[in-house]
């Protein structure tokens, strides 16, 4: 009664049943995989919720910023504990849920023609989400962080021409850590880099809706899916309802970045075992397999942290970012795509995509490596060999080995694209006993 | 040898135990020496203090059981562990020769376990790790973990600074901060909150493992209502 008298007002004043009609008929397309992106909105959603009641307690000058988020990090804190265990497992998950999301539209080809840019809306996420994550890792001040920041500014230092004074301005001083380096993180952390999130996201899904969602079903004609209304609406509410589950139990049973026992950070103090949130990680292990020696480009050093540390993540960024079109190249297939492929049907990305995850893996197990040799009782040298072979042996080998698999996977699957279908057709014969029905190609 | 070798046979068989310099010619003296001066083998003994004996036979580091393992592994717990006597027993023989350098620490576990963290902080926590996890130390060494050090052998190893660690003397250390480090790592080792051992996770890394594995629980969730409103097909 209410709904209908509120949907009738605001017919009456701006025309909108017509609108809101379309928009709860639109039909989406369904499969399990589809929802990994509503996961990432949801924690998305939970990461500003919670965030907007943390810059409420939290106290963003560098004195203070440590002593706030332990009286925070205390479990006999009436709310700030929970609060804040669910910002920080929302904030793993959510880059977590992004890069799955991104591996399937990945290996499915939802990034062909003509979704390219969404393709690279979603890339640019990806990067400011892991950016945001890293600024909100280091708010604290803590031990752990203090590391990482110190090792961000070294990096950023090592920048040609301009890395000094990049430096400078950020952490605000001579040195690190400069007095506005906490005022300055935060106010990426809370303003800046959320808003370009939420902007792009806004994009994201309005490309989504106005482009149209790709589909399994091979029916280039039609979307076959579900109505928003009530169909899609109740399934993705029931997915943010397990979303918010998820975080709850991991809020309450697993305590992250306990910043009591890394303790405040102090420049001279520098740890065993120090590595930034997963999504990071794989720089800090760039970093430990990295070369050492230093390069003198017309008598400018360029210090052996800049090649890990920068050359590989742009790199590797912007390979991801113009792969639809790399893709098209490499396999001449430029025309407009609305239905998904099996992961099998082009070896070449399967091996690309499998290569990609290798390394990425590797060099994120690469950033404990102190850890692994201690407690395997190798030599770190040992261990830090092992890793820049299969760097470069592993990807080789794993993306060849996926690409064969991929590529005998397809030669099992009839021509024509879709795989036979579930519902067999049963044709009564002249003999009375009955005859399947020849599955129609395509 | 055999001579030697004798009567600690026969103490093992009547349940005594054999005395410090027996203990010293049989377990020790093939690789000190037999005036304790050290050998090709193994460094000399004298004045390196009874705290340094106690750390290498209480930890069962020494005697080894084969030598390579000790010199080149300082943390395996790789030696014959001997019973509690008969270090004593040798201790006491060796006290006269050792003597010089730190002495045997008392300690008892201290209470104030903020001032045990700060310590644990500033001078520990560079090698071994928070929560006494250990790690590796320049390129081809580690500091163990302290999961299983007992605070006699955590009093030990400061004051005598083992292998790559640091001596820390009196200066360092008074004798109630090193009680209080002391009960700083057995709270550790408790995992309580707060104490140092995260009690369920033990690291960024690790955190986004258990991150990805909700994911997965998420995916069984959709998957579980979208394969049984579909039944299963995949199109």
């Amino acid at each position: 009664m209410i709904v209908r008298r509120t949907a009738a007002w605001l017919d009456e004043r701006f025309g909108s049943n017509a609108l809101l009609h379309a928009a709860l008929k639109k039909i989406y397309p369904d499969h399990w995989s589809f929802y990994l992106g509503e996961f990432a909105l949801y924690f998305f959603m939970v990461l500003v919720a919670t965030g907007v009641w943390l810059t409420f307690a939290f106290d963003a000058s560098s004195e203070n910023a440590y002593v706030s988020v332990l009286a925070l990090a205390d479990r006999h804190h009436p709310i700030g504990y929970v609060i804040r265990q669910i910002h920080h497992w929302a904030a793993v998950c959510f880059v977590a849920a992004i890069l799955v999301h991104m591996g399937r539209i990945f290996f499915t080809g939802a990034f062909r023609r003509p979704r390219e840019l969404n393709w690279m809306v979603g890339l640019c996420m990806l990067a400011l989400a892991s950016f945001t994550g890293f600024t909100g890792y280091s708010l604290p001040n803590d031990g752990l962080s203090g590391t990482g920041l110190r090792i961000a500014y070294s990096v950023a230092l090592s920048i040609p021409l301009i890395g000094r004074w990049a430096a400078n301005v950020f952490v605000g001083g001579d040195d690190f850590p400069g007095a506005q380096l906490t005022t300055h993180l935060y106010t990426l952390h809370v303003y800046f880099l959320p808003v370009a999130i939420g902007a792009l996201l806004g994009l994201h899904l309005f490309l989504v809706i106005y482009q149209k969602h790709t589909q399994f079903v091979p029916d280039p004609e039609h979307v076959v899916g579900r109505r928003f209304w009530p169909d899609y609406a109740l399934r993705t509410l029931a997915a943010l309802g397990a979303t918010l589950a998820v975080l709850a139990l991991l809020a309450t049973f697993f305590e992250i970045n306990p910043v009591a026992d890394y303790g405040p950070y102090r420049t001279w103090i520098v740890m065993n075992g120090a590595v930034p949130d997963w999504y990071a990680a794989f720089l800090e292990g760039a970093l430990r397999l990295g070369p050492s020696t230093e390069l003198r480009i017309a008598g400018h050093p360029i210090p052996p942290v800049f090649w890990p540390g920068l050359v590989l993540p742009t790199v590797t960024f912007l390979f991801l970012l113009l792969w639809p079109i790399i893709e098209a190249r490499l396999t001449g297939d430029r025309a407009a795509h609305d239905v998904l492929e099996p992961p099998s049907r082009v070896p070449l990305r399967v091996g690309v995509g499998a290569a990609l995850i290798f390394d990425g893996l590797l060099l994120t197990i690469a950033a404990g490596d102190d850890q692994t040799a201690a407690t395997l009782h190798v030599r770190l040298d040992t261990l830090v060999w092992a890793y820049r072979i299969l760097l470069f042996a592993g990807p080789l080998l794993v993306g060849v080995l996926a690409a064969r698999i991929a590529a005998e996977m397809r030669a099992r699957v009839p021509a024509g694209g879709a795989p036979p279908p579930d519902v067999v057709m049963l044709v009564r014969n002249d003999r009375g006993g009955y005859d399947e029905e020849e599955p129609q190609a395509g | 040898m055999l001579i030697f070798a004798l009567p600690v046979l026969l103490a093992a068989v009547l349940g005594a135990t054999p005395s410090g310099a027996e203990l010293y010619a049989q377990k020790c003296a093939s690789c000190h020496g037999a005036q304790q001066w050290g050998s090709p083998d193994g460094p000399s003994l004298r004045r390196v203090g009874l705290a340094d004996v106690d750390f290498y036979l209480s930890t069962g580091r020494m005697p080894a059981a084969v030598p390579w393992i000790e010199v080149e592994h300082r943390d395996e717990r790789a030696g014959q562990q001997l019973p509690l006597a008969q270090i004593r027993a040798l201790e006491a023989y060796l006290a006269p020769v050792v003597a010089g350098g730190p002495a045997l620490p008392q300690v008892v576990a201290g209470r104030n376990a903020d001032r045990g963290r700060e310590l644990y902080a500033v001078n520990c926590q560079q090698c071994h790790g928070v929560g006494g996890t250990g790690g590796s130390i320049g390129r081809a060494d580690w500091a163990p973990a302290l999961h299983a050090a007992t605070i006699d052998e955590v009093a030990d190893a400061v004051r005598a600074g083992p292998g790559e660690m640091p001596r820390f003397g009196e200066q360092q250390f008074s004798q109630s901060e090193l009680d209080d480090l002391a009960g700083y790592v057995l709270l550790m080792q408790s995992g309580q909150p707060g104490s140092g051992i995260p009690s369920s996770s033990t690291g960024p890394v690790p955190e986004g493992a258990l991150g990805y594995l909700a994911i997965v629980v998420l995916i069984a969730f959709v998957f579980g209502f979208w394969r049984r409103e579909s039944g299963g097909r995949s199109g």
